[in-house]
């Protein structure tokens, strides 16, 4: 049983920036170190979901009840929602193609904000998860904000390139903006995603990330890699497809710095 | 300044305001006896519920 949950989201309203890779394989990174993991799909996109299941399946999930809109949308216990996937220490609760009509489900809900906080509160209190990881949307809305709400600490993908650290500075804009309504919630660090090591744009990404005064950004970066999309056509985290290959080692590396930090937070 | 200098900056900038009072005025919502009672929970709501918050509207 786990001494106590911790509850991780990926978030960064610009697509594509390596939310849904970083959080299945952090989530796999994880088990491998021995931790109960439970994975949350927050995006209609079905992304983390195809991460670890056939596509007939999370399609066939998709239409079903058993998935994250229905919870939401009927304000459920999400305990009733998880699936185990071939791995014993990962479970996960799948998302639905629906979630693109969430926020109108929000919208008429009283404390909109909390829905999926007040969902997990039987799984957390029960201690069954050490780690509990949402994965979210390219977007920064209701649902966005229920995610914020129901998680402890924060990762934030980001590509490095010009836009990439744009966006970025519009996150902490929009962070700051809430910060009323999610006080407690801690940005654990930026991570690097995608590293294109052979462009000399990569170093001045890195050099400027050196300037930020007040956020973590985690040493290990993530490279191009293409085992990461060959993992992906075959449904599986990069660790158990080809465990020798660079971004499997990497996202292992970045995984001991996330407990360890999160280990450090808890300390303080 | 280029884009990345600028938007460091203005992370900086972000993360160091983080700690000064909501740009959205607050309304409570207003206290039921059943509120008083509950203690933690109360203090969720947050008058979110009677005003619609900035990023949704
Ligand atoms: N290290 C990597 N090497 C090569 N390709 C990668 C790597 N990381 C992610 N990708 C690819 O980049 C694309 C975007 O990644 P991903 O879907 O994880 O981003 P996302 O932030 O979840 O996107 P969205 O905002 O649409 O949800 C995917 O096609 C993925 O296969
Ligand atoms: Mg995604």
């Amino acid at each position: 049983m786990a001494s106590q949950t911790h509850i991780l989201c990926f978030v960064n309203n610009k697509g594509g920036s390596g939310k849904s890779t970083t959080c299945a394989n952090i989530g796999y990174s994880l088990s491998s170190l021995g931790y109960k993991v439970l994975l949350i799909d927050g995006d209609m996109q079905l992304n983390l979901s195809l991460a670890y299941f056939e596509e007939e399946f999370v399609l066939e999930t998709a239409k079903s009840e058993k998935n994250l809109y229905a919870a939401i949308k009927y304000q459920k216990d999400l305990s009733d929602y998880i699936l185990s996937t071939r791995y014993p220490n990962i479970d996960m609760i799948l998302s639905s193609t629906l979630m693109s009509s969430i926020e109108y489900e929000l919208f008429t809900k009283w404390q909109r904000e909390y829905i999926l906080k007040n969902g997990l509160k039987k799984i957390v209190e029960r201690n069954e998860y050490d780690y509990i990881l949402i994965d979210s949307p390219p977007t920064l809305g209701g649902w966005v904000m229920n995610i914020l709400c129901a998680s402890h600490y924060m990762i934030t993908p980001v590509e490095a390139s010009p836009w990439g650290l744009f966006g970025l500075a519009n996150l902490f804009d929009f962070l700051s903006d809430i910060k009323y309504v999610t006080p407690d919630l801690q940005m654990l660090g930026v991570c690097i995603t995608k590293a294109d090591t052979r462009k000399n744009y990569l170093k001045q990404t890195i050099t400027a990330l050196e300037e930020l005064k007040h956020t973590y950004v985690f040493e290990t970066y993530i490279k191009v890699d293409s085992s990461i999309e060959w993992s992906q056509e075959n449904g599986r985290p990069v660790m158990d497809y080809k465990k020798s290959s660079r971004s499997a080692i990497e996202y292992l590396s970045l995984t001991k710095e996330v407990v360890s930090r999160v280990n450090q937070q808890q300390k303080h | 300044m280029s884009i990345s200098s600028k938007s460091i900056n203005r992370i900086n900038k972000a993360v160091e305001t983080q700690n000064t009072p909501a740009k959205v005025a607050l309304i409570p919502p207003p206290k039921t006896s059943e509120q008083d009672a509950s203690s933690t929970e109360a203090s969720e709501t947050s008058g979110i519920t009677q005003k619609l918050p900035d990023y949704l509207l």
